[in-house]
Order: C-alpha cells, then sequence, then structure tokens
C-alpha cells in the first residue's frame, strides 16, 4: 500500500513538473516570442525612408574620427597610431594594473586603472618631470612629502610624454620588460624608440580612444 | 543625344527596380538602427552592439568599430529582444575576478624581484583572468548568458549544464514570471574562443549602451 502511494505521489510530482516545462514552453511559444509592433511604411514612404536612412548614414558616418589619432587596448596591452582608419603604427605598451591602494588610517582610495573613454592630447612634454602624487608615497610605505620640491622625479617618465588629463599621460618606461602586461597607476607606458615615433606622429589635440 | 536620354532612361528604370527591391520594413528597420546608434556615437563614451544576424560583437566609439569577436552560434528566449539601446546593469559569474590589494611598502620591491624572473604572475588584474562562463544583465530583463566554445574539460562540462538548464530552468522562470506578470528576454551566446569571451567582459562596462540587432 505504502509503495504504491509513494509511486503514485512520484507520479503526481512528475507530472507537476512536466506541465510546468510545457506551459513554460507555451508561454514562450505562444505569446512570448510574436513579435509586434513592426513599423511597416507604405510604399509611398519607401522613397523618403530610404532617402532619410542616407542621411542618417552619412550623419553617422561624419562622427568617424578623421586624421591621426590613438586607440588604446588596455586588455590587449596595444597602443594604435591611427591615421583615418589606417593603422600606422603598433605598439606593446603596459596599461592599468587594476589593483587597489588603501591609505593605512586613513580614509583615501586609490584604484589603479587606465581610464576608458575617449580623450584628447592635452600636453606634449619633452623630457617630462612627474610631480609624485601623495598614492606614489604610500605605495612605498612613506609619508607623502609637505615640500613640493621633494616630489619632483626627473626619471620616472622617460623622454616625451603626451598628457591627456587629470594626470593621466602616455610616457616612456624604465621596466621595459614589464610592456604588454597590466603593471601600471593608470597611465600608458611606451618602449623609448616607440615613444618617440608616438610623439612625432600624434599632434596636439588628437583624439584618445581608450577601451 | 539620343545616347543621353537611353542613359538617363536605364538609369531611371534601374533606380525604379531597386527602389521596388526595397523592402519597407527592413528599411524601418534600418532606420531604427541607424537612428539608435546615432545617438549613442554623439557621446564621448564607448557603446557595444550585438548583431546576431552577422554573428558578432563589436565594440564602437563615434560611428567606428574598436574591436570585433566573433560568435559561433546563439540562442534566444523570451520576449523580442528590445528595439531600443538598453544598458548594462550588471556583470556575473561564478567567480568574479578579484582585484589585488598594494600592500604599501612592499610593491616596488616585489617588482624589482618579478623583473629578474622567466615567468612571473603579476598579481595584477590582466584579460586571462577574466571568466569565461558569466552573465550580462541589461535593463528591461533582458539577460545574456556568454560561453565559450571549448574543447577544454571543465569549461565544456559547464556548457552541458548550461544547455540542460536551457531546457529546465528557463520554462519554470517563464511561468513563475507569467505568474508575476512579468516577462523576459534570454539570449545565450556561444563565443568563438575562451580568449574572446574574456575579452567581452573586459570590454563590457556597467552602464554601457548596446544595440542588439537580430
Amino acid at each position: 500500500m505504502d509503495k504504491k502511494k509513494k509511486r503514485l505521489m512520484l507520479v503526481v510530482a512528475a507530472s507537476a513538473v512536466l506541465s510546468l516545462f510545457v506551459t513554460g514552453h507555451g508561454i514562450e511559444i505562444l505569446f512570448w516570442s510574436k513579435k509586434g509592433g513592426e513599423r511597416v511604411e507604405s510604399i509611398n514612404g519607401v522613397k523618403q525612408l530610404s532617402a532619410q536612412n542616407a542621411l542618417l548614414a552619412r550623419r553617422l558616418k561624419a562622427l568617424v574620427p578623421r586624421g591621426k589619432y590613438i586607440v588604446v587596448d588596455t586588455a590587449e596591452n596595444r597602443l594604435f597610431v591611427m591615421n583615418d582608419q589606417k593603422i600606422v603604427k603598433e605598439v606593446i605598451v603596459s596599461c592599468g594594473s587594476g589593483d587597489i591602494l588603501e591609505e593605512p588610517g586613513g580614509t583615501r582610495k586609490w584604484i589603479f586603472d587606465t581610464p576608458r573613454g575617449e580623450f584628447s592630447v592635452t600636453s606634449k612634454l619633452v623630457n617630462p618631470t612627474w610631480i609624485k602624487p601623495d598614492w606614489a608615497f604610500i605605495e612605498e610605505g612613506e609619508k607623502p612629502p609637505a615640500e613640493y620640491n621633494d616630489r619632483i622625479d626627473n626619471d620616472s617618465l622617460g623622454e616625451f610624454a603626451l598628457g591627456f588629463g587629470d594626470g593621466y599621460f602616455i610616457h616612456g618606461t624604465l621596466y621595459t620588460r614589464l610592456l604588454g602586461r597590466n603593471v601600471t597607476h593608470g597611465c600608458v607606458r611606451v618602449g623609448d624608440r616607440d615613444l618617440r615615433d608616438v610623439f612625432m606622429i600624434v599632434p596636439m589635440g588628437a583624439r584618445i580612444y581608450i577601451y | 543625344m539620343k545616347k543621353d536620354i537611353r542613359m538617363s532612361l536605364a538609369a531611371a528604370i534601374l533606380g525604379l527596380l531597386s527602389l521596388s527591391a526595397q523592402d519597407p520594413r527592413v528599411l524601418s528597420e534600418q532606420n531604427r538602427r541607424l537612428e539608435n546608434e546615432l545617438s549613442l556615437a554623439r557621446k564621448p563614451v564607448s557603446y557595444m552592439v550585438i548583431d546576431l544576424e552577422s554573428k558578432t560583437v563589436t565594440l564602437r566609439s563615434r560611428g567606428m568599430i574598436l574591436k570585433t569577436w566573433g560568435v559561433h552560434r546563439f540562442k534566444t528566449w523570451g520576449k523580442p529582444i528590445p528595439d531600443q539601446t538598453v544598458k548594462l546593469v550588471k556583470k556575473t559569474a561564478l567567480s568574479n575576478p578579484k582585484r589585488a590589494n598594494i600592500t604599501p611598502g612592499q610593491e616596488e620591491t616585489k617588482k624589482k624581484s618579478d623583473e629578474k624572473k622567466d615567468t612571473f604572475d603579476l598579481g595584477t588584474l590582466e584579460l586571462k583572468d577574466m571568466p569565461v562562463h558569466y552573465n550580462l544583465l541589461f535593463e528591461g530583463n533582458v539577460r545574456i548568458s556568454v560561453r565559450p566554445r571549448t574543447k577544454r574539460f571543465w569549461p565544456a562540462l559547464l556548457n552541458i549544464a548550461k544547455s540542460v538548464s536551457w531546457l529546465t530552468y528557463l520554462p519554470l522562470k517563464t511561468v513563475w514570471f507569467s505568474v508575476r506578470g512579468k516577462s523576459f528576454t534570454q539570449i545565450e551566446l556561444v563565443i568563438r574562443s575562451e580568449k574572446d569571451a574574456q575579452g567581452i567582459y573586459w570590454s563590457f562596462l556597467d552602464g554601457h549602451g548596446t544595440l542588439i540587432y537580430r
């Protein structure tokens, strides 16, 4: 008797689950997946729509960058110098590490990502000087100095630097073996020879696309 | 003169023929896509285009394609894919990549010692650390499940589990959502390689405007 009851309950439960599956599939097929609300224009409007599409396509094309600009792939650690849609130069770089630094006993926190989006070259510097920010000292376990002169570093950025706002630069590196890896504090590090070329090719105000 | 008239007649006939060949539905769809993309391309931020027809995922900015990844195959379930731009709400994975915390005073020493080794793991967040199986949740209950085409044992096993859940979990979810008067769109993308799946995860940012074409 008990066995029969158990079997019956099992059959009922299995049927319930099965009917739920069937119901689910039924809802999806009969109601949800039906596509409605398509905008169908009359034949008379075809010409107008076609012309409008051509205009929209032209407007979209007009937004595509022209001239010289930079594209940075932070995942692959690659920098491309572009001229219109052609690659002029491809360079191996180092981008942000994604590491987090928290100030011991403090409230400040830094995330070392290379910013993504559209930027432009806001400065071009020869033999750049790095004014070390607070995090550079905290990372080394030191207290940030009060004196401005104590923050000056003439060696770390290499021969050239291209600034793109908020203290971010495309600059040289002492750690050439780390090119191709995500190791920086957000800047884009480039090897010396490549950096010279990038610096010479790209003009002030050129767009930078980072993704 | 006669030649000119013949030429212009031929051009007019060709024009008419091409016009009649243009399906209003196709034109209307093109129009919607162009309008949507134009509104995204006008902003100084990148956006994603998932084109199921051409089986590609592209990252774009200002109408320019920055990166393309290949989709091996896809499946859809539920409500039709929204016509409008959808924003990415969040990415979820079984094990989300974790950022490393820097210990003040030790970082420079670590880097210098790493420099001397032949191969080294920097412990930083790199492409290889990104997941290959994950979900992308968009506004309007649109969920994209991403997995790679793979021959490796564990990812392949996870792929089988995902296929089973597509047939079992989704119908139940559909009933549950219907009872609550809600609906959802589910898309499954099988990406051509593990690296491509990781690349998509890396490039998709929260709030990213996304266009999905069917």
